[in-house]
């Protein structure tokens, strides 16, 4: 390797795991993605440039696009983005020093990958249903309605807090329901912090690939129930992202 | 709760969204600990901030801001009830334009 580069680590596999041809990895040029094996495990790796930093949306993607091409050929575990080893040997280190544990890990992911469910309200739909089981925030709205903001800043805000615990409930039971519905069809679900003050629910779910059209049916179940008052979204087929759980590996 | 005809209601991989990309892959993966020798190069995190707080009075603010938005007419009692009664109508989208008054009154 030359001096000043290091080996970005993308996941580990089992060691029959061949990168494909075009795969294309972090960095500007886009580094070419090899594996380092050692025993019945490989590593997903390629060449950085240890003075430029990695985290742009393209290295972001770049990371996670082959993370989940690969899952859904062969179970990956990937590893946290920005890893980055001194070479080969430290690769080789790696995955001896932690063999037994990863191998046990990749065979519960052999032939299951993640999706992601992400719904999020229709504001309008959102707030009036709100505003109707809620008399006393429907008469502060009416009592702020057209106030200047600097005479009403604090019933605005008493307004917006009622107003988001009521979301708060309300994404709490959607969240429920979401998970009731889809976890029957799936081996293990990851309920999601939400990334946003009007989500509704959002959660990823690891899923036998041979029921992944059963799956994808069911959540589109709950997408037409949900209908006029969520958006829902289906990301996927993904790396086991969520349920990887770096603690399990500190013991 | 609706009995709106099926079929295309479910985006499936939509345009990947940075903001989904972010979520998906930061402080997840497997850490791999310092009994190795491991120099992890220092990431520059983009302009995003993945973890919004849900609670803050910004959050209340925006929130109000988004009642206000909505036709609700203090004086008329009907201007808020009409509002009440719009969901019921699923052709309605956050986006879709507004009217003063619906025009089944």
């Amino acid at each position: 390797m030359a001096v000043g580069t290091g080996l970005f680590v993308y996941g580990i596999v089992p060691a029959d795991v061949e990168p494909t041809p075009d795969a294309s990895g972090v960095g500007d040029p886009p580094g070419v993605v090899e594996v380092v094996r050692h025993d019945e495990l490989a590593a997903l790796v390629s060449e950085v440039v240890l003075e430029e930093p990695v985290g742009r949306p393209a290295d972001l993607t770049a990371y996670k696009e082959l993370l989940d091409g690969t899952a859904t050929v062969a179970p990956v575990l990937p590893v946290r983005f920005g890893t980055v080893v001194t070479g080969p040997d430290a690769v080789t280190d790696l995955l001896q020093a932690r063999h037994d544990r990863f191998l046990e890990l990749l065979r519960e992911f052999e032939g299951r990958v993640e999706y992601v469910v992400h719904g999020r309200y229709i504001e309008r739909e959102l707030l009036v249903r709100i505003l109707a089981e809620q008399p006393a925030a429907a008469d502060l709205a009416r009592q702020v309605h057209g106030q200047p903001e600097r005479t009403i800043r604090n019933q605005r805000i008493r307004l917006g807090e009622m107003i988001s615990q009521a979301v708060e409930a309300r994404r709490e039971a959607d969240t429920r329901e979401l998970v009731e519905r889809l976890a029957p069809l799936s081996v293990a679900n990851q309920v999601r912090p939400p990334s946003h003050e009007q989500d509704a629910a959002h959660a990823a779910f690891l899923v036998d690939a041979g029921r992944d059209a059963e799956f994808t049916e069911a959540a589109e179940a709950v997408a037409e129930r949900w209908q006029g008052g969520v958006r829902l979204r289906l990301l996927g087929p993904l790396a086991p992202y969520d349920f990887v759980d770096s603690q399990q590996l500190a013991a | 709760m609706t009995s709106e005809p099926a079929g295309g209601v479910l985006a499936r991989n939509p345009t990947s969204e940075l903001a989904d990309v972010v979520e998906t892959v930061l402080d997840k993966g497997v850490v791999i600990d310092a009994q190795v020798s491991v120099a992890v190069v220092g990431i520059r995190l983009l302009e995003m901030n993945a973890r919004i707080t849900i609670a803050s009075i910004e959050t209340y603010l925006r929130f109000a801001e988004a009642v206000d938005r909505l036709d609700i007419n203090p004086e008329q009692e009907q201007g808020l009830t009409d509002v009440v009664g719009g969901p019921t109508d699923r052709r309605n989208r956050d986006r879709a334009p507004r009217r003063r008054r619906p025009e089944e009154s």
